[in-house]
């Protein structure tokens, strides 16, 4: 597997470019967190692009988000719940 | 070393992985939540979803217990976890493999996210510099489960 793994890994040349687009989305999300818990609070998100691209409410309209989304897109998107303002989380 | 990164605002200590199944390796991260009260890793269903895994075909994984009650499980098997961390110095990604019998994946209403728990965390010493916001995992060699390290050139 680890060999697998290697040679996947050698042969893709935009896995790093594709790391970098889904750190970007990472960051944009930490970097305005406190905005999009005001407008997305309780929603699942979909950054891509730097930039929300889809929300939902439920696991139902992440999925038909989700399919909407090209393999590049799917690939660099960072998504996550959004919790609500002032919410505790203990998992 | 794997190197994970300290979450705004209150610092929640996370990693970044892809996923490798069914001979297949996932091109999409996964952002874990390094979570040292979970007994075990689970994959969120969003993730899940992300990486293309057929949740329903999976099997049973079983019940877990929380803070919020019990939910149900489905299982992955024989999965590894690779951690890649760019090392910009030797222009090579330095990649970890780590191997696991079971990665729990999470029921639908699950909203926290995939979780690293013990199962794997255990495996490092975890070096957590608060004051710097810095975050690594260190593998303990006498760990007996499976792993290997290996680079490969990085791609620009």
């Amino acid at each position: 597997m680890a060999a697998r793994a290697r040679e996947y890994i050698e042969s893709s040349p935009h896995l790093y470019d594709n790391m970098k687009s889904f750190g970007a989305n990472k960051y944009y999300y930490y970097q305005n967190r406190e905005n999009l818990q005001k407008n997305y609070g309780g929603k699942f998100v979909i950054i891509s692009n730097e930039d929300v691209i889809a929300s939902a409410s439920n696991f139902e309209e992440f999925s038909r988000e989700l399919s909407k989304l090209d393999d590049k897109q799917r690939t660099i998107a960072f998504i996550t719940h959004v919790p609500r303002m002032n919410e505790l989380i203990m998992v | 070393m794997c190197l994970g990164y300290f979450a705004p605002p209150k610092g929640l200590l996370r990693a970044n992985a892809l996923l490798l199944y069914n001979n297949k390796i996932s091109d999409v991260l996964i952002d874990f939540l390094i979570d040292t009260g979970a007994d075990a890793t689970m994959l969120s269903p969003q993730d899940a979803m992300r990486i293309g895994i057929d949740i329903s075909s999976l099997d049973q994984g079983g019940e877990i217990s929380g803070v919020g009650g019990s939910i149900e499980t489905r299982v992955l098997k024989d999965v590894g976890l690779i951690f890649i961390n760019p090392d910009n110095n030797k222009l090579e990604l330095e990649c970890h493999l780590e191997f696991c019998e079971n990665l729990l994946v999470g029921p639908d209403g699950w909203t926290f996210g995939s979780i690293l728990g013990r199962d794997v965390t255990n495996r490092f010493n975890m070096n957590t510099d608060i004051e710097n916001s810095k975050f690594s995992l260190t593998r303990i060699e006498s760990n007996p489960n499976h792993y290997e390290i290996f680079s490969v050139p990085l791609k620009r």
